[in-house]
């Protein structure tokens, strides 16, 4: 804590903390003092000249924003002198800023205009100088109007700091412009359209071209919730006018929020949204009523179990649904229609990291908080693609490198991130958990570890002494990674008095990763907060939580236990089986048992891989029920579509990758039924009632089954084991006709199966339409291939057709491909690995050939 | 042919900031450097300063085109400047100035499509006793009728093809 010290403003006497500003002390004070450059989060430039006061003693007028409080000082802040220098400066802004208040968006909320009249000041004294700029609205979400720009230089701050540090004061005097290098758009260089810049904008020079002419401030009704993409779940406010989302904002102006969240709600509103159910009549999707779509479900479904019994059905719901409709969704499978067979998205892109943390800790809650990351001293990041995926953690750990804290990068592309690293080990695609695994022989070697942790804590070292001696044989030949640099990193992991987290992505980490990362942990003794997994799903934490995997009831509890079984009977009413039930990729592939699936929000025909085979399982099934917002890929393919409402429309909880709880409110009105009314009318209707009023009232039985949701924590192991596991490769061996890997993975601006994004103008900045392979220049020119050429990708699955993207940060012989648009999975294999039930490939073989320009084929 | 020339760029450019390896302060000299370089600092350049002193690219172009003398497009091999300063204007500079214009078919700041012409204004030359002043590949040019001045700068490229 930072002394305290006592000063005079305004006459009145205030005690603040040593070291802040003059400014800092008067909003503390709650007085206050005029500003334009200055912006509360940002650091002062002292630029405009507006926040001058009068200082006892000083002979000039002192800028308040950066001069530090002292001692006694005595500050004057509204004298005639502080005022006639403030009409200057504001008047001589409004020479260069065209008052067309009229119409202006910021109208009301402009900080010049709040100036100009707290000032009094009708006319400027000098000629307003028209300075013709055109206004840039040459991208889908922000509109440039530099006419209006106050040169300020907040955006410049900013975007320095959560953005991509694209802009920056370009020539000088009149003609100074704040713009990005040679003046050119956004989209062109790289712009993260994060929107921080618009969101700091005193004046109207940045706006959301959302809300052009659709509202004015004082219009807007503003609704606290949680975004709904990645699992930061950042907090956001919708705008909205009359029903109408307008446009997405935060709390505090320099709160961050990724172009997703800021922009990427347009989906919400899009034409396409299904509000009336449809049943399929004559290989048709034709409207029905609620009741008609319900009940033919619910007798279907009854038939199918009645004639095959219940593990012949089969739920599916993805982790971007509130709690409350996922809980709601076991329930229902597991009560109502009698089986284990639920799974979610958390089958394919955390599994392995959520049944590690169950197994070795007692508990899926092992995550750090986003703070720690920036607070780190180092950070070890394997999967640098982190600010793709999970941008607010790329945000965290750009603060961290910039306060000192050493980044060291495990991943073969050279991502924004692995090139600020002060450790980059570049390792080839697929070795991580051998990697892994040499750092720590590594550190058992040189003694960089915590004795005193293992010895009472761990109960097998000396079987992992033996089987970390067995994998760091030949690490540098597998890895690709010099002895040096492991030793390197092993000593950056190894001292014993820093602040290491790992970051990871549960979703690129094959199983033998996660337990080395574990291991890493236990080594060190690093168990709370010493991981920070990135859901790639706002809700991934949460479902597992809710029990939507089918060895787990709520609470991360095994469905073998019987305490927790009889609990739950007790409650639901119902028995419940007592064996696992299928994993959602053993549901949908060939020859499944499964005859009837409800998914709900999942959309596998893009999202699992090997889409030729999902769509033959699929179209194979007896019945197939679908639950979504839009006619996805998947719900083209079902017997009925029940339409569900998107986030915007909720209430209820996320639990974020932080297993942070979440409070999701509704903004606008249900466009069609939310989606645990659907659960529990068709529930009612298979004769088994689910009563709730509300989703209060869902959350309410969850808070009785999982303690951690009410104010309680999770029960911690307090011994722990080493996990060892030697499962082989996690990629396909590449061989003469399959000579390239393919890595499929999040881009900037699509998101998961492409559903939500893909409606919503944020995947317009997408090159190629986000459908691309990206490859290495030096690859490239051996195909003779450029930028857009047609290339045939193909696998042992199939092929596809995409355009050629030059890639410098991918290593030779690997290739990437978007993973949210239906034809990247047409690739993959869906291998399925036996323990964890998920896939056991990360990486496809494929062979790539340059298309003539009237090509035959077509894509598979 | 174009690939060649990138390369060039990145590896001269690179050289050019070896040289002030270790030292504070060196922007603008290596911008000073490859403008020497190159008669105008291009892009890949550019990018490469960038990386190679940690700055953001923005930052890097924020300074450079603070200063006019820094130019981002190629110049031409004979670069005509036209002081219109206020000596220079009352002497009828701009009369000259347009008579450039026309015999070149350029407007002040461009550089023609063959890069032969850059024609330019300046503010002050300094030797406002001779106004009005035109300043022909940095030497006061004691012609000052703009037609035979660019007769007499096409004949001498003639001479040298």
């Amino acid at each position: 804590m930072s002394q305290l010290i006592t000063l005079k403003i305004e006459g009145r006497e205030v005690t603040v903390p040593d070291g802040i500003t003059i400014i800092e002390a008067a909003t503390h004070t709650g007085i206050d003092i005029p500003h334009l450059c200055y912006c509360k989060g940002l650091e002062s430039t002292g630029a405009c000249r507006l926040c001058l006061v009068e200082l006892e003693g000083a002979k000039e007028l002192v800028v308040s924003c950066r001069r530090k409080v002292k001692s006694g000082m005595v500050v004057r802040t509204r004298t005639d002198r502080v005022l006639e220098a403030r009409r200057f400066v504001v008047e001589l802004i409004l020479s260069n800023h065209p008052g067309d208040c009229m119409s202006c968006e910021r109208n009301g909320t402009c900080e010049l205009q709040k100036y100009a009249y707290e000032l009094g000041i009708e006319k400027t004294r000098f000629t307003v100088k028209d300075l013709g700029y055109p206004v840039d609205t040459s991208n889908p979400l922000i509109e440039r109007n530099y006419n209006l720009c106050i040169l300020c230089g907040r955006c410049i701050r900013i975007c320095k700091t959560q953005g991509s540090d694209i802009l920056d004061f370009m020539q000088r005097g009149m003609v100074t412009k704040v713009t990005t290098p040679l003046d050119k758009p956004l989209q062109e260089v790289d712009c993260d359209f994060c929107g921080s810049c618009v969101a700091v904008c005193p004046v109207a020079a940045l706006l959301e071209r959302s809300r052009k002419f659709r509202g004015r401030e004082w219009e807007l009704n503003k609704t606290k919730t949680a975004c709904s993409y990645c699992g930061c779940s950042c907090d956001l406010l919708i705008n909205t006018k009359k029903g109408e989302i307008v446009k997405v904002t935060t709390e505090e102006k320099t709160d961050y929020l990724c172009a997703r969240g800021r922009f990427g709600w347009d989906y919400v509103q899009n034409g396409e949204r299904l509000k009336v159910p449809r049943i399929k009549r004559d290989g048709k999707l034709v409207e029905c009523t609620w009741d008609e779509a319900l009940d033919y479900v619910a007798r279907r479904l009854s038939k199918i179990k009645d004639t095959h019994g219940p593990h012949s059905l089969g739920g599916i719901v993805s982790a971007h649904h509130t709690n409350e409709v996922i809980y709601l969704f076991q329930r229902f499978m597991r009560a109502c229609l009698g089986t284990n067979n639920v799974d979610s998205s958390v089958r394919l892109l955390s599994y392995p990291a959520v049944a590690d943390f169950i197994e070795v800790f007692g508990t899926p809650d092992v995550a750090c908080s986003l703070a720690e990351i920036e607070e780190a001293d180092t950070l070890f990041i394997v999967h640098s693609d982190v600010d793709m995926s999970s941008p607010f953690v790329g945000v965290e750990i750009k603060r961290a490198s910039k306060r000192e804290a050493k980044l060291v990068t495990i991943d073969p592309r050279s991502t924004r991130v692995a090139e600020i690293s002060h450790l980059y080990l570049r390792l080839k695609p697929g070795t991580e958990a051998i990697l892994l695994n040499g750092i720590a022989h590594c550190m058992l070697e040189e003694g960089l570890y915590s004795r005193e942790f293992v010895e009472t804590k761990c109960s097998n070292m000396d079987q992992f002494k033996e089987f970390l001696t067995k994998q760091a044989r030949d690490v540098e030949r597998k890895t690709g990674v010099s002895k040096e640099s492991i030793a390197k990193a092993a000593r950056f992991y190894g001292e014993s008095d820093k602040k290491v987290v790992i970051i990871f992505s549960p979703e690129a980490s094959d199983i033998q990763s996660v337990h080395a990362i574990i291991n890493l942990l236990l080594l060190t003794g690093r168990v709370k907060g010493g991981v920070f997994p990135y859901m790639p799903l706002c809700n991934l934490r949460g479902a597992a939580d809710m029990g939507a995997l089918s060895e787990f009831y709520p609470g991360c509890k095994v469905v073998d236990d019987s305490t927790t079984r009889r609990k739950l009977e007790r409650i639901y009413g119902a028995a419940l089986p007592d064996k696992p039930g299928l994993s959602s990729l053993e549901m949908i592939q060939s020859g499944t048992t499964i005859s009837g699936l409800y998914i709900l929000g999942e959309n596998p025909v893009v999202s699992f891989p090997n889409t030729t085979e999902t769509v033959k399982a699929l179209t194979s099934l007896d019945f197939l029920v679908v639950q979504d917002i839009f006619l996805t890929e998947t719900a083209k393919l079902a017997d009925v579509v029940l339409p569900g409402i998107s986030f915007a429309e909720s209430s209820g909880t996320f639990t974020n990758s932080e297993g942070k709880v979440k409070v999701i409110n509704r903004a606008i009105d249900p466009l069609a039924r939310p989606d645990w009314k659907i659960i529990a009318e068709l529930s009612s209707k298979m004769g088994y009632p689910l009563d709730y009023d509300s989703e209060e009232k869902i959350m309410d039985e969850i808070k009785t089954l999982i303690p951690a949701y009410s104010g309680g924590s999770w029960d911690r192991k307090e011994r722990y084991s080493f996990i060892m596991a030697d499962m082989g490769r996690s990629y396909e061996t590449p061989d003469s006709t399959h000579p390239y890997l393919l890595m499929t993975g999040p881009t900037k601006f699509d998101f998961y199966d492409g559903s939500r994004t893909s409606r919503s103008r944020i995947s317009q900045l997408e090159p190629f339409q986000g459908e691309y392979l990206g490859i290495n220049p030096e690859d490239a020119k051996s195909l003779g291939i450029t930028e857009g050429s047609k290339v045939l990708v193909s696998s042992k699955r199939g092929s596809i057709t995409v355009a050629a993207k030059i890639d410098e940060s991918l290593p030779l012989g690997l290739v990437f491909m978007p993973a949210h648009f239906s034809g990247s999975n047409v690739l993959t294999t869906s291998d399925i690995e036996p323990t964890t039930r998920t896939r056991k490939i990360q990486l496809s073989a494929v062979a790539i050939s340059q298309l003539e320009e009237v090509g035959e084929v077509t894509n598979e | 042919m174009g690939e060649i020339c990138a390369c060039l760029e990145l590896e001269k450019t690179r050289e050019i900031v070896k040289k002030y390896e270790g030292k504070q302060g060196v922007l603008v000299h290596i911008l000073q450097d490859v403008q020497l370089e190159f008669g105008y600092l291009p892009e890949n350049a550019m990018n490469v300063i960038a990386k190679e002193l940690d700055i953001s690219l923005a930052h890097a172009y924020g300074v450079a085109s603070f200063y006019t003398r820094f130019y981002f497009t190629p110049r031409g091999e004979n670069i005509i400047r036209v002081c219109v300063g206020t000596a220079c204007h009352v002497r009828g500079s701009h009369a000259i100035l347009e008579e450039f214009e026309t015999e070149l078919g350029l407007k002040d700041g461009e550089t023609s499509d063959d890069l032969k012409f850059t024609l330019e204004t300046v503010s002050c030359v300094g030797c406002c006793a001779l106004a009005p002043v035109v300043v022909i590949n940095d030497v006061v040019s004691k012609e000052r009728n703009p037609k035979r001045i660019v007769t007499k700068l096409r004949g001498e490229e003639e001479q040298d093809d």
